[in-house]
């Protein structure tokens, strides 16, 4: 017996609809496409990375003095939107576990309050960029500043859109226990996105 | 941390929170000394490398069950 007819009990009449993809790979199609989407993702930020160690590593003043006199990066802002973030992913979890208890209320809260926290996180990282006081013209630690957080935020912008598609559906009825795979990729790619934030902000801001 | 973080979403909260963890760590030890940052970075390198292989000798992942099927299927 075939694979295809394994997966196809009956008579091949019965069946309605395109043929079931073969799957060649131990992993889920799913999980593999959310693996090598993120790899591909984590790479990109090894780049963005790679530009910032080395321009920190060959700047004369350090590791004394970093940023270069007179900048400062805002520590303690970026601090609060780093706790903003990482609650962020808390309230992600309870609105997958929520659903998983068939509790659709939770969901939606939090589902909501993750959004509003995204869109927080990036409306914080805008006012950042106008007070920071250089730009990406001021040197090239500038330009990989920008670069780095910015590339963060075009993800946060992402991922929120990702959160307000199944945020949208959970309002319309959609999800249940057995499926809420819509909920749990973006959620998935959301604590990604926090991760990388983690990442980035110990090793811009802090270290 | 436990488990692939790309199969669920609770297994992703989990390494957010072991990041957390990890980074406090790392940057609590770097303000004390730079060396000293470093060294619980490769430490803590050799602890989840030790870990994960670990991991694969006593417990290897299952393959779904449906592809498991279609492997015990003997050919035509």
């Amino acid at each position: 017996m075939s694979a295809h007819a394994e997966a196809l009990p009956g008579h091949a009449d019965d069946h309605h609809g395109p043929p079931v993809a073969n799957s060649s790979s131990r992993l889920a199609p799913t999980v593999l496409g959310m693996f090598l989407f993120i790899a591909s993702e984590a790479m990109l930020f090894g780049a963005f990375f790679t530009a910032y160690f080395f321009v920190r590593v060959v700047n004369p003043a350090a590791p004394d003095t970093w940023p270069p006199e007179p900048y400062e990066f805002p520590k303690f802002v970026a601090g609060i939107n780093t706790a903003v973030l990482v609650t962020s992913s808390f309230t992600m979890h309870w609105a997958l576990q929520s659903i998983k208890r068939n509790n659709r209320r939770g969901l939606q809260a939090g589902l909501v309050l993750t959004i509003l926290m995204g869109t927080a996180f990036l409306l914080t990282q805008a006012i950042e960029y106008a007070h920071v006081g250089f730009n990406t013209g001021d040197g090239a630690f500038a330009s990989v500043f920008f670069g780095l957080t910015g590339l963060h935020g075009a993800h946060v912008f992402i991922g929120l859109t990702l959160l307000t598609i199944a945020a949208v559906r959970a309002f319309r009825g959609h999800y249940s226990p057995d499926h809420h795979h819509g909920v749990e990729i973006p959620g998935i790619y959301w604590h990604f996105v926090d991760i990388m934030w983690l990442v980035v902000y110990a090793a811009v801001y802090l270290l | 941390m436990t488990g692939n973080p790309l199969r669920s979403e609770a297994a992703a909260f989990q390494w957010v929170l072991g990041t957390v963890v990890v980074l406090a760590l790392v940057v609590a030890a770097s303000w004390i000394s730079t060396w000293l940052g470093l060294a619980v970075v490769v430490l803590l390198a050799a602890l989840a490398t030790w870990r994960v292989a670990t991991r694969r000798r006593h417990g290897p992942p299952q393959p779904p069950e449906e592809r498991a099927a279609v492997e015990d299927t003997p050919e035509p």
